[in-house]
């Protein structure tokens, strides 16, 4: 708090308090002299009184001297200000407004929305704008906007465009608003004050910090009181997350109920023809993953949606997803083409139908096109380093190594994660036909061989090995032996690396090391490998959910002319696209989408692209910071109307003057109580 | 008979009284005082027959010579009374307006000065204030009674009160008890008053004390606010009359109420004088 005088010539009037003082002391009543003959008895008398009127006097002082201060301070104009950095009277200010226009601020707060009541708040902040003031508008959504390039004097214009905005259903990106608005305020002169109309959402803002520069003022105006009731499908996600063709698909829909009461619900699942219902029963501030199985899809793409029984806030009550079921496995082979190890794996990929050979090159990087599986036999270090990147992001990698590789080989891909270590250089070793190596099953109950288990598939450690690499047993728990040679020397483990998985082979496959991957179970054990341990990662145009606020893209296999594209809301109209030419080809962009749901790109009238646009989850969350939280960053009012006198300040002259008068009133009856005794 | 104090209607009026103390007097006078013994005196009483004892200076030498006989010449004692006035003469008994209360303590002075020597009786007089300023010593003749109302006409209030310190000074003068009528305005504390009064109730003095008070002392007059001032030591203090009227009232009233219990208690005759009163009236209590 703080107070500005604007007479601050008129200072030197405080001299006056003093005033009241003297005239008790000094300008005493003169009363007509009267001769009498003995004053002792009045003495007496007055001295008696005098304990009764002197705190009299004193208080009569005191309000006289209260009397003169308030008429002095009436004089001197003060303005009162609640925190005395936001003090600038004289100052023209630039004021920008982060007005949150996320999902989150469409729930109704009573009677009306959050939205319709931080339209108001930031409304008065605007009207309590002077000339000379500059400001401008950022809303804040999954892309901050701001009204104007930069702070600007028209605020008619800023009041015109916040009555037509609108609520979105986007996430708010707070960090980057506030970002913005500071990258505007950071050329303007005068006062500078950043205002946050939000409900300051938890899930939004919690992590929210920004550097404030200190000539910068950031005023909060938090709104959103009530918490409504509300149930959200927060996610839908697959398992497996990229299917093939024939494969059975788990569906799993993540629900959670905010509210504070327990909830019954149904949960409808639509995927094409098939309809699927769940029931389920939520507590207060629960979250479940509730699970539909669908059998084998054919391979193309399948849009599905779920949705449960609508609350108050129908907008995350339903869900939009698409399965793109793919015809076969894309696995990349890196390694001598003519390898017997790289022969063997692609025929006998191929030979399934599953899966698509392709030879890797040795590169990988995060976001690139990626491989259900990689297989390398031998490599460099480079190369295995590649593919431990692959891993690690949640591919799967199969690696042979060579005769002679070295544990800076085994670091290369595993790093420190794996503490197997090999003391020696990997060592081939050869035997004879008499006294082969013989392989057995380490862990049964390993899911690679439950295709085993009733004898139709061969038996995995059937077969003659004349060939193998001397590699001391693994002690490690987290690694987990399928096959081994009868001496304990590992033939076939695996074990998690990073988010994904590292296969080890040490079972030769070239012609003259043995017949084993002529065996029968050589084919389903390398296949079940594969499928059993593929990638989890995205692979390429992977993205199965947008949020609205996002801009979708396609791009098509080959050439094709914008009129020959077409994108639509799934059960609405087309939207605007455009085609951009990039080095890779054309590529067509969509505007911002504002709606959920599932939005088709069309090639010449043909569905070619299903996309699918989802309720950001993160707002389903209507909770609010702390209020304490929020001051402990930024300086809070309650309302947008408190921002003028935060600016100008609130002229008190008018209860000083009412002070006074009160005052004069109590002189009055000090007076009269005085004289009534 | 020339005196402010004593006009000649006053001295008319006075025929009708006659001073009498109310205690027995030593001796008698010509019928007025009786007196309890015959005693050397300058006045013929009667003759009688010498008894051995008597005094041989008391025969009458020349009835021996004509009848051979010894008898002695007895004389009446000196028993007419004495009246001592005392009076008051400080600055506050000038307060009263146009008569104030030396003026008129002065008068029934005058007055009683007259009534007691038309008596034969002896009066004295006193005029003080913190000190004894005038000493007029018991006296029966006209001459004298000339001399005290001179003293009373030149008299004039001027000085603080400290009346028991006046009474306490003048007691080595008064060589014969009597009647010690004291006028003042008893702006002292009773208390050492009636101290200082106890030698004289001790010897049997017959003590009347006489408090003379104007109205205005009585009652305040309503004046506003004032400062009053006081005529003797000239202290002011400031106060609305009205703020006080009460008290002060309440406050003199307490004061007289407590000198005359004090008076009752010592047998002194204690008469409030208030100004505005002619004081003949005063002499009901005094003479007959």
């Amino acid at each position: 708090m703080s107070l500005t005088f604007l007479n601050v010539l008129l200072w030197p009037l405080l001299g006056l308090a003093i005033l009241p003082l003297l005239i008790h002391l000094f300008a005493r009543a003169r009363p007509p002299a009267v001769p009498f003959s003995s004053v002792a008895f009045i003495m007496r008398i007055v001295k008696r009184t005098q304990r009764i009127k002197r705190p009299r006097d004193w208080l009569l002082w005191l309000i006289r001297t209260a009397v003169v201060l308030l008429l002095i301070g009436f004089f001197l104009k003060p303005l009162w200000f609640a925190h005395p950095r936001l003090a600038a009277p004289h100052q023209a200010q630039t004021a920008v407004i982060v007005m949150d226009a996320s999902a989150s601020m469409a729930v109704m707060d009573g009677a009306q929305s959050r939205w319709a009541t931080a339209s108001a708040e930031a409304s008065a902040i605007l009207g309590g704008l002077g000339e000379g003031d500059r400001a401008n508008i950022i809303w804040l959504r999954s892309r901050p906007d701001a009204v104007f390039p930069a702070p600007g004097p028209n605020l008619r214009f800023l009041r015109d465009q916040l009555r037509a905005a609108e609520v979105t259903h986007e996430r708010g990106q707070p960090q980057e608003a506030l970002r913005v608005a500071l990258d505007m305020l950071r050329d303007e002169e005068g006062s500078k004050r950043l205002y946050i109309v939000s409900d300051f959402q938890t899930t939004n803002w919690q992590d929210v910090r920004v550097p404030t520069p200190p000539d910068v003022t950031v005023v909060t105006i938090p709104v959103g009181e009530s918490l409504p009731d509300n149930t959200a499908i927060r996610r839908v996600h697959l398992d497996p997350p990229n299917p093939i063709a024939g494969e059975d698909i788990s569906i799993y829909v993540d629900v959670a109920n905010y509210s504070d009461r327990p909830v019954e619900a149904a949960l409808d699942l639509t995927l094409g023809a098939l309809r699927q219902r769940e029931s389920l029963h939520m507590e207060p501030d629960e979250e479940q993953t509730i699970a539909f199985h669908v059998a084998a899809l054919s391979a193309g793409s399948h849009p599905l949606s779920v949705q449960m029984d609508e609350d108050a806030f129908p907008a995350d009550n339903r869900r939009f997803d698409v399965i793109r079921v793919r015809p076969a496995l894309r696995v990349g082979v890196h390694g001598e083409a003519l390898s017997g190890m790289i022969r063997s794996w692609t025929r006998a990929l191929r030979a399934t139908g599953w899966f698509t050979v392709e030879p890797w090159d040795g590169e990988w990087a995060p976001g690139q096109p990626a491989y259900d599986a990689l297989l390398c036999a031998g490599g460099d270090t480079s190369t295995l380093a590649a593919a431990a990147r692959y891993v690690r992001e949640g591919g799967l990698l199969l690696w042979a190594p060579a005769d002679g590789d070295d544990e800076a080989k085994l670091r290369a891909v595993t790093g420190n994660d794996w503490a197997w270590s090999w003391p020696q250089p990997l060592q081939a070793q050869q035997t004879t036909t008499e006294s082969p190596f013989d392989l057995q099953v380490s862990e049964r109950d390993d899911p690679v061989f439950t295709l085993f288990a009733d004898g139709t598939q061969g038996d995995p450690a059937r077969g003659t090995i004349l060939e193998r690499l001397l590699a001391p047993a693994p002690a490690e728990s987290g690694l987990h032996t399928l096959l081994r040679y009868v001496d304990d020397v590992p033939a076939l483990l695996h074990g998690r690396l990073g988010q994904g998985r590292l296969i080890w082979w040490n079972i030769p496959l070239h012609s003259g090391a043995g017949d084993w991957a002529e065996q029968l179970a050589f084919l389903p054990l390398l296949s079940e490998l594969l499928l059993q341990y593929r990638a989890r990662l995205p692979l390429e145009d992977a993205r199965r959910s947008f949020e609205p606020g996002d801009t979708l893209t396609w791009r098509p296999e080959q050439d094709v002319l914008l009129a020959d594209v077409q994108l639509e809301r799934v059960g609405g109209d087309t939207k605007p696209i455009v085609r951009r030419e990039t080095e890779d080809g054309p590529v067509f962009w969509s505007e911002p989408v504002a709606q959920t749901g599932i939005y088709r790109w069309s090639m010449y009238g043909t569905p070619v692209h299903d996309q699918a646009v989802n309720f950001p989850a993160v707002e389903s969350d209507f909770r609010v910071m702390d209020p304490a939280t929020v001051d402990a960053y930024w300086i809070p009012i309650a309302r947008g109307h408190d921002s003028v006198a935060l600016r100008a300040g609130l002229e008190i002259w008018k209860y000083l003057l009412i002070g006074v008068l009160l005052l004069s009133v109590c002189e009055a009856f000090v007076l009269w109580e005085g004289r009534r005794r | 008979m020339k005196s402010r104090y004593l006009q000649p209607d006053d001295i008319q009026r006075l025929e009708r009284y006659a001073f009498t103390p109310r205690t027995l007097v030593d001796g008698h006078f010509a019928g007025r005082h009786r007196s309890h013994v015959a005693g050397p005196s300058t006045e013929f009483r009667d003759y009688r027959p010498y008894v051995p004892g008597d005094d041989t200076r008391q025969v009458d030498w020349r009835v021996y010579a004509r009848t051979d006989r010894y008898y002695l010449r007895t004389h009446n004692q000196e028993t007419n009374t004495v009246a001592h006035l005392v009076l008051d003469s400080s600055a506050s008994m000038g307060f009263g307006g146009k008569t104030t209360k030396l003026d008129y303590a002065s008068r029934f002075a005058a007055a009683l000065a007259f009534l007691v020597v038309r008596g034969k009786d002896t009066v004295s007089l006193q005029c003080f204030d913190r000190e004894i300023r005038t000493f007029i010593p018991p006296g029966s003749t006209p001459a004298h009674l000339q001399q005290l109302l001179r003293a009373l006409d030149e008299n004039e209030p001027r000085g603080e009160t400290a009346l028991a310190a006046a009474l306490e000074r003048s007691y080595p003068l008064l060589n014969r008890k009597g009647a010690l009528v004291v006028c003042s305005d008893f702006f002292d504390d009773p208390g050492a008053i009636f101290t200082a009064l106890n030698p004289y109730l001790h010897r049997g003095f017959e003590v009347h004390l006489y408090h003379i008070l104007a109205p205005a002392e009585l009652q305040l007059t309503d004046r506003g606010l004032a400062t009053f001032v006081d005529m003797e030591n000239r202290r002011r203090v400031i106060a609305h009359t009205r703020n006080i009227a009460t008290a002060y009232t309440e406050a003199m009233e307490a004061h007289i109420r407590n000198l005359r219990d004090l008076a009752r208690r010592r047998g002194v005759n204690y008469t409030l004088a208030r100004t505005d009163r002619h004081h003949f009236q005063l002499f009901d209590q005094l003479v007959h």
